[in-house]
């Protein structure tokens, strides 16, 4: 998945789609704590962190990927 | 990530100075916390004249910070009509549980959504450091109720990713049907339940170990703890591991074991402090060989929030655990050993049941099945134990003259015991249980020191 991409406009509400680029922002940046994680135990709570923040973006609109371990 | 065989090795193997440096600081900040959004401890805190500020060391902490106790919790329940010590609002609470009420009264107790979330990691150190990953599977052999214990493990479960297999209202026998057909890599229960499946899979002509469970996982009895039991368990269901949990209704399951299997449970540090205190002094037990009165600060719990708060059970403590495991985190050797607020005397001699119950697992030809009747004749406690004979035994008048030949040698008393026949004794679900006290309210102790 390429998360960097902008996602596509669609029509929802210009602050709605601020929120969605910022938390897709957001996500790549948990993803790359994941990937760098010191323990176990902090992997799967960002594992789970990422879960919730994907159905912020799943409110928003967000239509890159259908669920987070796609 | 790499694979460790550690669940958090940063905290997990932490030298001692920095956990207790860590603890300090969270105990600090919780009674801040306690004492500005929680009524009962602010008057709890206000009646021993100390505040928040005036908790900054270990001293302050053992010596300044009064002990909190369930009577604390039970009347200020029955005085909200809700919950005791409550520190937050409606709106923050997810789900309602109650303590199994083994001291007689059910405490209510209720979990943020962050706190049922939190409770469920303290199971994956323990889970982890045995192998168990993702691609895993615990089976659940109860029906979900009030109790909070088997929730947290299921908390634990979700928490380490594991598939959960639920046999919530079932039959024993269709429970074991369902085992075989679907091979969870661990099965989740009492001791006592799950020697009771393996019974019930003979009789309905099953083998139970080609389900090829690795695992048995539980806690609530001393069972997990008792060498007889953990083999009796491991030949019937054919298992690799046993893995013991202990915790209180209050703080959940905090002392969990290794993979080094050393005769105990590692204390969860990053989920709660842990010390014990002289059962007739309170002050701090140091040496590792002490017993005394396992008091417990919660990490978890902010809903209610449990500080210093006096478990009953009596442990020993050893804060420098050397099993090869490669945990720092306190271990307590044999679990729990007794309860403080439980005691019998028999002929002068003070003796806590659960000793009782570790000793008749030493007797070869006696299941884990038993209980302990206490009663007072003539001013006098006496205490009938009651054990099933299990295959083994031969001859009951036989195994209970060896049985109370063990107690006598070793408690230092003569205690009564019936040998009785397989299953005459009832099976429980959930905590089993044990002790029969048939005194009256007048004719029991009451615990030894005060409240502080």
């Amino acid at each position: 998945m390429d998360i960097e991409r902008k996602p596509e406009s669609s029509g929802l509400a210009p602050e709605t789609m601020l929120q969605r680029d910022r938390l897709v922002q957001l996500r790549q940046r948990l993803r790359e704590e994941r990937t760098n994680a010191v323990s176990p135990a902090i992997e799967r709570a960002l594992e789970m962190a990422d879960m919730h923040l994907f159905v912020g973006l799943s409110y928003l609109g967000y239509t890159e990927q259908l669920f987070p371990e796609e | 990530m790499q694979e460790d065989r550690y669940w958090n090795r940063p905290s997990q193997t932490a030298n001692r100075e920095v956990l207790d440096a860590l603890h300090l600081e969270r105990i600090r900040l919780l009674v801040g916390w306690a004492y500005e959004h929680s009524a009962l401890h602010r008057r709890l805190y206000d009646a021993a004249g100390v505040k928040p500020g005036d908790i900054r060391t270990w001293d302050d902490y053992y010596h300044r910070l009064p002990f909190t106790d369930k009577p604390d919790y039970l009347a200020d329940q029955t005085a909200s009509g809700t919950f005791g010590g409550l520190a937050l609002p409606p709106e923050s609470w997810q789900q309602y549980f109650h303590t199994t009420g083994t001291t007689g009264h059910f405490l209510n107790e209720v979990f943020t959504q962050y706190e049922m979330h939190k409770a469920g990691t303290q199971y994956c150190y323990g889970l982890w450091d045995f192998g168990i990953r993702p691609r895993d599977s615990m089976y659940f052999c109860f029906d979900f109720g009030m109790w909070i214990g088997l929730w947290s493990f299921y908390w634990g479960a979700r928490n380490l990713g594991l598939t959960i297999q639920s046999g919530g209202g079932m039959s024993a026998a269709d429970r074991v049907r369902q085992i075989i057909e679907l091979r969870p890599t661990i099965v989740t229960g009492t001791p006592t339940y799950l020697l009771h499946l393996a019974e019930v899979a003979k009789r309905e002509g099953l083998d139970v170990r080609l389900a090829g469970v690795k695992m048995l996982a539980g806690g609530g009895e001393a069972g997990f703890s008792t060498p007889v039991t953990r083999s009796r368990l491991a030949e019937e269901w054919g298992v690799e591991h046993i893995y013991d949990a202990y915790g209180i209704g209050e703080a959940l399951f905090i002392g969990q074991s290794c993979a080094q299997w050393a005769g105990g449970v590692h204390v969860i540090e990053d989920v709660c402090h842990s010390y014990a205190i002289g059962l007739a002094s309170g002050e701090p037990v140091i040496g590792a060989d002490e017993v005394g009165e396992h008091v417990i600060t919660s990490y978890t719990h902010f809903a209610q929030p449990f500080i210093k708060y006096r478990t009953h059970d009596i442990v020993r403590i050893d804060p420098h655990p050397d099993h090869g495991c490669g945990w720092t985190w306190k271990h307590l050797p044999g679990v729990v050993l007794g309860r403080s607020d439980f005691m019998v005397t028999i002929r002068g001699v003070n003796i806590y049941p659960t000793a009782v119950e570790n000793l008749i697992g030493d007797v070869t030809g006696l299941a884990n099945h038993y209980e302990l009747h206490i009663t007072r004749v003539d001013g006098m406690d006496r205490m009938l134990v009651k054990v099933e004979a299990d295959e083994r035994c031969r001859d009951r008048t036989e195994a209970s003259e060896r049985l109370r030949g063990h107690l006598r040698a070793q408690l230092g008393v003569n205690l009564e015991v019936e040998v009785v026949e397989s299953e005459r004794l009832p099976r429980y679900e959930l905590k089993t249980r044990r002790l029969f006290d048939h005194r009256s309210e007048g004719e029991r102790p009451v615990a030894a020191f005060g409240s502080h």
